[in-house]
């Protein structure tokens, strides 16, 4: 299997904040979330990939070359569309084509019908959610291998992220491309992503498949007199509640034979990102 | 660069009928009052500020790098196209002040006053001042965040290194005639330095 993006040991220092020796490797086919609190170093993480920040150490190849030699192939999405808000759907692609020889112009059209973005209205005109369609069909219509995607579905309505979800489905029918998407919206990225990067104050507290980590992790509730004879082996995280409490197991058929009066569920990645941070 | 030069175009598209129209004005305020030579200098020069400083503002307001930099385009490249839209709207604002020049000597039949040299000197030396400070504009709009509003004090800084070369290096009249004739190259010269420099400055800094 090739390796879209293959991160060793990325580094980065500022002032108030670093990324710290961070690696990762995403592969074709796959789907990876990139999920922390804000500040955490997500944006950051994708502006290194992307060339917009000068890492101070560490390797990033996109199937095992450098940035330059694949732009062509490489989708990127932000929340905000950078480009000059007077512009229209047409003149977004008369500026972008020429930088792109597999760009296509059908698939371009055909996808400012199905999103219905006319034409010929300026970006500044449009809301958030066709701003965000449109930056989109302009990233498809390159026929690109790779998205990256930064927040792209933040401040978008239910239907509308929904049918984002749906473009990003479409996208990875083909099995060779893949997908580095950083999302708050955690219910939508648990649809889609086989892989988790969990980034805590600029490192990664989690590097896992979403299946390793249902079958690693669950979640406990118990009371505090519970909590306090549990061995503490088990437990990544807790949580104090008015009532109860809430942890983060792991090793979960051991936990279960040990203590089976104690209710457990699956881990999804809501309560995942509440317990761990 | 195509896509660098038409984004350039397309936000300049609907502010260009006014700039026109504002060259228009200056040449009816300029000619009759100063000269033909003097409003095209003056015009090129206006010209040339405001579609330069308009794409540095776009930039910044708009984020249009973090857009541009994720297309086939790498940051030399984005700073060439600067340079390629100060030196093109250096030409068309030329060529443009010599057409509106010229309807006003139809309308008009007053005919040039300067001879020849004067007219090439003149020429010459606006343009050379025009292509310095506003590659200076560039530099510094790359080196700082906020140097784009730099770049009305950067026209003053030609004129501050010729104040202190007159002052402090005692130039003659024959060594600041010869300075006049090769000003051009001159400009060329520190315009690719600073050019070279911004490359520098861009490649290092984190968006």
């Amino acid at each position: 299997m090739k390796k879209s993006i293959n991160v060793h040991n990325l580094s980065k220092q500022f002032k108030n904040f670093s990324l710290n020796k961070l690696s990762f490797i995403l592969n074709e086919g796959e789907v990876t979330g990139l999920i922390g609190r804000n500040g955490s170093g997500k944006t950051t993480l994708i502006k290194s990939l992307i060339g917009l920040v000068n890492p101070d150490s560490g390797d990033i190849k996109f199937w095992n070359e450098d940035l330059d030699q694949n732009k062509d192939k490489i989708g990127v999405v932000f929340d905000d569309f950078n480009i000059n808000m007077f512009l229209t759907a047409q003149e977004v692609e008369k500026i972008q084509k020429p930088s792109f020889s597999n760009w296509d112009s059908d698939l371009y059209s055909n996808l400012l019908e199905r999103f219905e973005i006319p034409k010929n209205i300026k970006i500044k005109d449009m809301s958030k959610g066709m701003k965000m369609k449109l930056q989109i069909a302009s990233v498809l219509a390159r026929k690109p291998k790779l998205l990256i995607l930064d927040e792209i579905t933040s401040g978008l309505d239910p239907v509308m992220r929904d049918s984002i979800i749906d473009i990003l489905f479409d996208f990875i029918q083909d099995e060779t491309n893949s997908i580095l998407i950083s999302s708050h919206n955690l219910e939508d990225l648990e649809q889609i992503i086989d892989n988790v990067l969990f980034i805590k104050e600029g490192s990664f507290i989690f590097n896992n498949s979403i299946l390793d980590i249902k079958d690693n992790y669950v979640i406990a509730y118990c009371n505090k007199e519970d909590f306090e004879r549990i061995d503490p082996e088990f437990i990544i995280n807790n949580k104090e509640h008015d009532y109860n409490m809430e942890l983060l197991i792991q090793h979960p058929d051991q936990f279960r034979n040990q203590y089976p009066e104690i209710q457990t569920e699956a881990v999804n990645l809501n309560e995942l990102f509440k317990l761990v941070n | 660069m195509k896509t660098l030069l038409l984004e350039n175009y397309y936000s300049n598209k609907n502010y260009l009928p006014t700039l026109f129209l504002i060259l228009i004005f200056y040449g009816i305020v300029f000619i009759s009052s100063m000269g033909y030579v003097t409003y095209i200098v003056i015009s090129t020069s206006v010209f040339a500020v405001s579609i330069l400083s308009r794409s540095l503002f776009m930039d910044s307001q708009y984020k249009w790098f973090y857009s541009a930099l994720s297309l086939p385009i790498n940051r030399k490249r984005f700073i060439q196209s600067k340079f390629l839209i100060m030196y093109l709207s250096l030409i068309i604002g030329f060529l443009v002040s010599i057409l509106i020049s010229y309807v006003y000597y139809l309308l008009t039949k007053e005919t040039l006053n300067e001879p020849w040299d004067v007219i090439v000197m003149i020429l010459s030396l606006g343009l050379s001042y025009n292509v310095i400070f506003l590659s200076l504009g560039i530099f510094l709009n790359f080196l700082y965040e906020n140097g784009k509003y730099l770049l009305s004090i950067t026209y003053l800084i030609p004129i501050g290194i010729i104040f202190i070369a007159v002052k402090f290096f005692h130039l003659n009249l024959d060594s600041i005639m010869s300075l006049v004739n090769y000003s051009p190259i001159i400009a060329v010269i520190i315009s690719f330095i600073l050019y070279l420099l911004t490359v520098r400055v861009f490649s290092r800094r984190d968006l």
